[in-house]
């Protein structure tokens, strides 16, 4: 391993350090703060299955962010795509009736296939348009959003429930219902897909050390006016990252959909989207890095709305904070670690 | 020294039972947390009025998202607290199975209904309260004109909606109501910025009573209603405070009382399930009237409202409910 690739983990530590330090101030020991956040997935299966649900969600956000940055893309829009594809899961859920294997086949394909669409869109845009992704995506992130909330809303609210949700998805389609992963961690959100999202990791990384396309992806990244000289097509680079960053944000729709709620509800992800910027970051993009950061990233998640139960003053905002300060701390590592090489390089 | 030794051993002992006698209450608020002002403030000051006057020991804490609420759930009834409390409808599945698995402890849930032997359910008649801010917003306005304007698009804000309109019609028939609503996402409970440009284009129509059922994004109507002297009226808590002669008056929905009762059933040792309603004729639905806006209303007025008021509670005004007529 690269001196370079550990600086993230370095950062991760430092970044922890400080937050807990930081509960000084709150009149709470940052033992004790550490011990919370970090120990909290072992008080029962049940906690357990929930961070390994986050971690399930957060691998395919992180891998939704991973991929476009080998081509130097900063792609933000799997919250928007992610938000859609679960809509469009629960919708067939709830209106198709078929047989298990011809609805889930349809349930699978169709969010699919609408994850990969809508994070086309911004490759088509910059293509032609020359849009920057960031800006596409953060208007597609609301669109989608508004979009899915008019026709939950409107059209498939669940009328047994207050909540803004759709109805649950027919009985023949829940078979994540009973899943061994889901049974063995007491009901909890966890299911199957947890082992596919890491199923996903070893084959990417497989695939990247395989095959020319992953290198050309990343010369992309590293200079596009030189990739387009050499003769690679631009357009088919843009797409197909983006068409796979699609296909796993439509994959934290169907976990959740299929795995956990078995309906969509508005609101449900605590912007997986976001929070699998930090995942990729803290990994370097190694997509076998992933699993552990997307862990680390989720435990500090169910960690941090732990505190708020088990401290005096400390509030769930406080989350926020730790978690700002760990991928501050982790963006600043890289920095400090090459500095050096930098400077020799000048 | 022996003595003393022995003395705070003893004490020691005794104040870790006194400890484990008193009764222990999680509150588990809503993702507005407990600074809205309206919502969850009112449910927060219920549970903070029970650990001040009943010695109970009160936990509270604010979901971080929808999955996080039933570990919370979880967590209180694991430590044994005596009783749960879950605020909003959001938490209706959470304490659905929660509940199951901890049948000794007691939960209670505002807004929603569960049916279970040890959950007590909490539910508001909204439309009552808004009818009666729709009469107050019809007989203030002078142009014949007022606004609604709503958090988030959703059944239970609808309801508000429903019943504010009917309110208006009964005091002045001919009187328009514009509806806008902040949003569709979640953000809408907090969004001042814009809910204060929606009730700037609402006054742009002549509209010069604003109802609001927005949570947190409330502030920003009143400013709007500040800056252009026209009135407001505020939702959930007693909001009159806020800005006294601008609020009208507010729509009070006594999450409050509701949190408060329950606790202290539990103290009894009397907590009983199923479903409680809070309306008009209990006053967990009211309109507020207080020293900040006493000088806005006339006594023919609040004698009129009062009489709207008992006419509800009597049965002989329907107020449509959007439940039920939908």
């Amino acid at each position: 391993m690269k001196r370079e690739n550990l600086a993230p983990w370095f950062g991760f530590l430092f970044g922890l350090f400080l937050a807990c330090s930081l509960a000084l101030f709150f009149k709470e020991s940052p033992v004790h703060v550490l011990k919370i956040v970090t120990t909290s997935f072992l008080n029962s299966k049940y906690d357990f299955g929930l961070t390994l649900f986050y971690t399930t969600c957060l691998i395919f956000a992180g891998l939704s962010f991973a991929i476009p940055m080998k081509a130097g893309l900063f792609h933000i829009g799997s919250e928007g795509q992610l938000t859609i594809s679960a809509t469009i899961a629960a919708i067939i859920g709830v209106s198709f009736n078929a047989n298990t294997f011809t609805g889930l086949a349809a349930i699978f394909i169709i969010t699919i296939l609408t994850g990969m669409l809508s994070a086309l869109i911004i490759a088509l845009l910059k293509f032609y348009r020359k849009a920057h992704e960031v800006v596409v995506a953060i208007m597609l992130n609301f669109v989608f959003a508004a979009l899915s909330t008019w026709v939950t809303v409107n059209h498939f609210q669940n009328t047994a429930s207050q909540n803004p949700e759709t109805g649950l998805i027919l009985d023949a389609y829940q078979i994540f219902k009973n899943d061994p992963i889901k049974n063995y961690f007491e009901q909890s959100p966890v299911s199957s897909f947890f082992v596919l999202a890491i199923i996903f990791c070893i084959l990417l990384r497989w695939l990247e050390s395989k095959t020319l396309f992953f290198q050309v992806i990343k010369s992309y990244g590293a200079n596009p006016a030189a990739n387009k000289r050499f003769g690679f097509s631009e357009l088919k680079i843009l797409t197909s990252v983006m068409l796979m960053a699609g296909f796993f944000s439509a994959f934290i729709g169907l976990t959740e959909v299929l795995g956990n709620s078995f309906q969509y509800k508005i609101g449900f992800s605590p912007s997986y989207g976001f929070l699998g910027i930090a995942v990729a970051l803290l990994a370097r993009q190694n997509f076998i890095g992933l699993i552990g950061s997307s862990f680390l990233i989720a435990l500090l998640h169910k960690g941090a709305s732990d505190l708020d139960l088990e401290t005096q003053f400390l509030t769930r905002d406080f989350s926020r904070v730790l978690q700002a300060l760990i991928i501050f701390s982790v963006a600043a590592s890289y920095y400090v670690f090459t500095y050096r090489k930098r400077k020799e390089s000048n | 020294m022996a003595r003393n030794i022995l003395f705070i051993l003893f004490f020691g002992f005794f104040s870790t039972l006194q400890v484990s006698a008193t009764v222990k209450i999680g509150l588990v608020l809503d993702k507005g947390g407990k600074d809205d002002k309206s919502f969850n403030t009112s449910a927060y000051e219920g549970a903070k009025k029970a650990e001040k006057e009943l010695g109970i020991e009160l936990k509270y804490v604010e979901a971080t998202d929808s999955n996080s609420l039933e570990t919370l759930h979880r967590n209180f009834a694991q430590k044994k607290y005596d009783l749960v409390i879950g605020i909003g409808f959001a938490q209706i599945d959470a304490v659905k199975k929660v509940a199951v698995l901890f049948p000794q402890t007691h939960f209670a849930i505002v807004d929603g209904e569960v049916s279970a032997a040890n959950v007590r359910s909490l539910l508001f008649e909204e439309h009552e309260g808004s009818f009666l801010a729709g009469a107050a917003a019809a007989m203030k306005s002078k142009t014949g004109v007022v606004g609604f304007i709503g958090g988030m698009d959703i059944p239970l804000i609808r309801r508000f909606q429903k019943g504010y309109e009917a309110g208006v019609k009964y005091v002045n028939p001919k009187a328009t109501v514009i509806n806008n609503y902040v949003g569709v996402t979640g953000e809408a409970w907090n969004n001042p910025a814009k809910a204060k440009e929606m009730a700037l284009s609402q006054i742009g129509q002549k509209a010069d009573v604003i109802f609001h059922a927005a949570g947190a994004s409330g502030a920003g109507i009143f400013d709007a209603a500040a800056d252009k002297k026209i009135y407001a009226i505020g939702v959930d808590s007693n909001q009159n405070w806020i800005k006294p002669g601008v609020v009208l008056t507010s729509m009070l929905k006594r999450v409050d009382v509701a949190v408060f009762e329950t606790i202290k059933s539990v103290k009894d040792n009397k907590f009983q399930s199923g479903i409680i309603r809070f309306g008009l004729k209990d006053s967990g639905v009211d309109w507020a009237f207080d020293s900040f806006n006493e000088k806005l209303w006339s006594a023919p007025e609040k004698t009129k409202m009062e009489d709207i008021k008992k006419q509800i509670i009597s049965g002989k005004i329907k107020v449509p409910d959007y439940y039920k007529t939908k």
